[in-house]
């Protein structure tokens, strides 16, 4: 029985899902914007739109105001890019985005550098929310008044739920459009999408099929398509709709309940409880109270052992996490995310994060729990690290006798020489 | 008998996980040879640095008249790579003579594990000079130099 505890990664779709999606791939097979007039293009029409309708509904918005993407990879490069070449050649050449941003906002901006425009990261504070006055402080230059901020509203590493609000309410004071990535807290945390103007949400995260999302775009927001070829969405993105997968995603949001959040919230709490209890030296990463934090999102760091090592023999074992490590990824580089909120590079590397779903249990938790600290306690028993090595790294680092560089280790260092 | 179904299913996942790592090298990350410390060690290695997320301490002992490491521990922080590169380089210098041992390459050392990812050779690295560290600590304890070992 294989344990999955990765649902910000991705999520098992719901059945009931997948019994609304099939009749669009065996019998309702027109394109929704076929206008020849039969029956299926119309049943077709009919489907997207009640979709259309109801994904609107969930974040306040009108449902001509959301454009189906094939996810959030697409609908971040849209939200950035579509504003960018919606202004070449005018004066405003300046995005801002927070520093723990996703990486598909964060490389849609530095492919923008290229073209010529300038990005900005907004600073965060030590649990991930956007610092308030460094945010005002970018806006309020009036010789380079932005074109767009984009922050996220969850984060998947850290789990931080930002005020949206609060934040439109600043942005606007600047007359600049936010963009918000509501990938992760979309149908977790209400949402009110009206307040915005860009906001990402994803269908695979909430057991629907993966390779669907949206883009809510608010009424009269002047943006490029990207995709052309085509009428479809608006005139917003050519290509005929991928109806089965939209009308999965709908389905996917209809039944993601309040009730199901306040069940996986209590498992998220009693993961954290036990985790106090059976394991020692750690430190959670993000905010410390629950109700600021997605509600299925545990994430901490544990020190003397690194990610990877956790996550390989917890894989042997059958259970599924995920790590912001250095050495799990391919770059080698810490999480972005973990830097931003000030995590020096030698704590990061004992990352973990878990995200819990509807079909997580007690039992599930009280196992993983019972495994990870005997693997915590295996991998500490033959590590040279531990309270002490740490307090004389840290002496060496105050002293300044520690050089800080970027890391680099060179992949073809392999040979001797 | 329900323990032996569990080491087989264990090692079919593994062999699943060789497109990452090679089959030794998940082995010895799962049993790492020579894990722990030397009391009164006759040399010791230290190498790495918690930033980069490999440290790793080589413990000898040498016979004094033979020039043969009798024994050898060593204490790995880091990933899977880390930990199953130190355990090889490790077991390659138990038995050797000082001389032997100083000869050892990280080619060799990745060579054995059945290769390693490209992005994890520094590893290996790391563990022959977490050795070579410990032997030159032992020479120049006992006045010697390294170039007693060469020629």
């Amino acid at each position: 029985m294989k344990v999955y505890f990765d649902n910000n990664a991705s999520t098992r779709v719901d059945s009931a899902v997948i019994e609304a999606m099939m009749p669009y791939f065996t019998e309702i097979i027109s394109p929704p914007s076929s206008d020849y007039g039969h029956s299926f293009g119309v049943e077709a029409k009919e489907a997207l739109d009640s979709a259309r309708e109801t994904i609107a509904a969930k974040i306040n918005v009108k449902p001509s105001e959301i454009i189906f993407t094939s996810g959030q990879a697409e609908s971040n490069n849209f939200a950035v890019k579509g504003i960018a070449f919606a202004n070449i050649g005018k004066e405003r050449k300046t995005f801002l985005a927070s520093n723990v941003s996703h990486s598909t906002v964060l490389d849609s901006l530095s492919a923008l550098k290229k073209l010529g425009f300038i990005v900005k990261l907004i600073k965060v504070d030590s649990k991930g929310f956007i610092d308030r006055n460094h945010l005002r402080e970018l806006l309020s230059d009036s010789n380079d008044t932005p074109l767009l901020v984009s922050v996220p509203h969850g984060n998947v590493e850290i789990g931080t739920v930002e005020d949206i609000k609060e934040i439109a309410y600043i942005c606007h004071e600047y007359n600049v459009p936010l963009h918000v990535e509501a990938t992760y807290s979309f149908c977790k945390v209400p949402f009110d999408a009206s307040v915005v103007d860009l906001a990402t949400i994803t269908s695979h995260l909430i057991h629907g099929p993966k390779g669907v999302g949206a883009l809510y775009i608010k009424k009269g927001l002047k943006i490029q398509k990207l995709i052309d070829g085509g009428l479809q969405e608006n005139k917003k993105r050519g290509g005929t709709e991928n109806l089965p997968s939209i009308v999965g995603f709908a389905k996917a949001v209809e039944i993601y309940s309040q009730e199901i959040n306040e069940r996986v919230a209590e498992l998220r709490d009693y993961l954290w409880q036990t985790f106090e209890k059976k394991i020692s030296d750690f430190q959670i990463t993000g905010p410390t109270k629950t109700e600021k934090r997605l509600p299925n999102h545990f994430s901490v760091v544990i020190s003397y052992v690194e990610g990877e090592s956790i996550l390989l023999h917890l894989d042997l074992l059958d259970f599924m996490i995920a790590t912001g490590s250095a050495c799990s990824s391919k770059q080698l580089k810490a999480s972005h995310v973990l830097s931003a909120i000030g995590l020096p590079t030698e704590v990061s590397h004992g990352s973990v994060r878990i995200g819990l779903s509807k079909y997580n249990t007690k039992e599930e938790i009280d196992q993983f729990i019972e495994h990870l600290s005997s693997i915590i306690a295996r991998l500490r028993a033959i590590s040279p690290m531990n309270a002490e090595f740490m307090r004389e790294w840290q002496d060496l680092k105050d002293q300044g006798a520690i050089i800080e560089e970027e890391h680099h280790h060179d992949i073809n260092d392999a040979e001797d020489d | 008998m329900k323990k032996n179904i569990i080491m087989t299913l264990m090692m079919r996942k593994m062999i699943k996980m060789a497109h990452i790592y090679s089959e030794e090298v998940m082995k010895l990350f799962m049993n790492p040879k020579n894990m722990g410390e030397i009391e009164n060690p006759s040399g010791l290695g230290k190498v790495g640095n918690p930033v980069c997320g490999d440290v790793m301490w080589i413990y000898i002992k040498v016979n004094d008249e033979t020039d043969v490491i009798e024994d050898i521990k060593v204490k790995t922080f880091g990933c899977v790579a880390a930990i199953a590169t130190s355990s090889k380089t490790t077991e390659k210098a138990k038995g050797k003579t000082l001389k032997e041992a100083y000869k050892i390459t990280k080619k060799q050392v990745a060579d054995d594990l059945g290769g390693l990812p490209k992005q994890k050779m520094h590893c290996s690295n790391l563990a022959v000079d977490a050795l070579q560290r410990a032997i030159i600590n032992y020479l120049e304890k006992n006045g010697r130099s390294i170039k007693d070992l060469e020629g």
